[in-house]
């Protein structure tokens, strides 16, 4: 276990406490591309190239674009406030969540430092010595996980209509639900 | 090295579970989700590198297209709710009908 990558993790709890903890939600956000490009960190030490440039891209540029973009079009300031219900409800969580650290974390160093895979596996599969890389990555994808590959873009057309139909202006959305009650009809007429 | 890393991954996902009930800002607990999908990812690279297998880090690219996918709907959802109770507290958002 390498120093750098416990400063790493350290930075990556620190930050991911600030997500939840910051008050106002533009800081949140920001705590959150901090903890996603150190994320991004922890990925490119465990050779997981690609997906640190990725991480990067997507996750930190793209998707944390539109929250911010949200955050600042709808002009929230404030998170609201902890209660006091609220801070002994998230103590008895916090105790909870920590027993769960505890019960995977001995687990984990128990059990799992002799995990080794069962049975055979596709060759296909071998993380080979440039693995995480574009090349095998893309092998891999457009081989074995073509199904899954496809699927995804269906995934993303659904989100990509749900996105649209739920932000049109509910003005637009009655008249375009009427037009349908008008087409409807003319179709009824007509048979 | 991969025990080190699945209980980093608990502990991120432990504070993205602790941010999604103790938080009543609608965007804050959907960024809370973000940091929980984020652990998620930690541990699947973890065991991927640890077994030397390919998978894992397939599996993290499919993540990463449901999480865009979920915070294009969640976030469109978000709006159509401020547009109707000018507030994102999910408190004050109790009634199902737009």
């Amino acid at each position: 276990m390498s120093f750098f990558a416990i400063i790493l993790s350290a930075f990556t709890v620190f930050t991911a406490l600030g997500v939840v903890l910051s008050r106002r939600p533009l800081n949140s956000a920001l705590w959150l591309v901090a903890t996603l490009f150190l994320v991004a960190g922890h990925f490119a030490y465990l050779d997981a190239h690609f997906l640190a440039v990725i991480q990067v891209m997507l996750y930190a540029g793209a998707i944390m674009v539109l929250v911010i973009f949200v955050i600042m079009l709808l002009g929230i300031r404030d998170g609201g406030e902890f209660d006091k219900v609220a801070l002994y409800k998230g103590l008895a969580v916090g105790l909870v969540l920590a027993g769960f650290v505890v019960i995977v974390g001995g687990a984990a160093l128990r059990e799992l430092e002799g995990l080794e895979l069962v049975g055979s596996t596709r060759p296909s599969s071998i993380l080979t010595a440039s693995g995480g890389g574009v090349k095998q990555i893309g092998q891999s994808m457009f081989t074995d996980f073509l199904l899954p590959f496809e699927l995804t873009s269906i995934l993303l057309l659904a989100a990509i209509v749900g996105a649209v139909v739920l932000t049109l202006e509910p003005k637009r959305l009655l008249s375009a639900g009427r037009g349908l009650e008008a087409k409807r009809r003319a179709a009824g007429a007509e048979s | 090295m991969l025990s080190h890393y699945l209980i980093l991954s608990a502990i991120v996902f432990a504070i993205g579970v602790f941010g999604v009930l103790l938080r009543r800002n609608a965007i804050i607990v959907m960024m809370s989700i973000e940091l929980m999908l984020n652990a998620v990812n930690l541990g699947f690279v973890a065991v991927s590198n640890h077994l030397g297998v390919i998978d894992g880090q397939i599996f993290v690219i499919f993540i990463m297209a449901v999480a865009a996918a979920e915070a294009a709907v969640g976030l469109a959802i978000i709006i159509a709710v401020f547009r109707n109770y000018y507030s994102v507290e999910t408190d004050e958002v109790s009634s199902l009908a737009l």
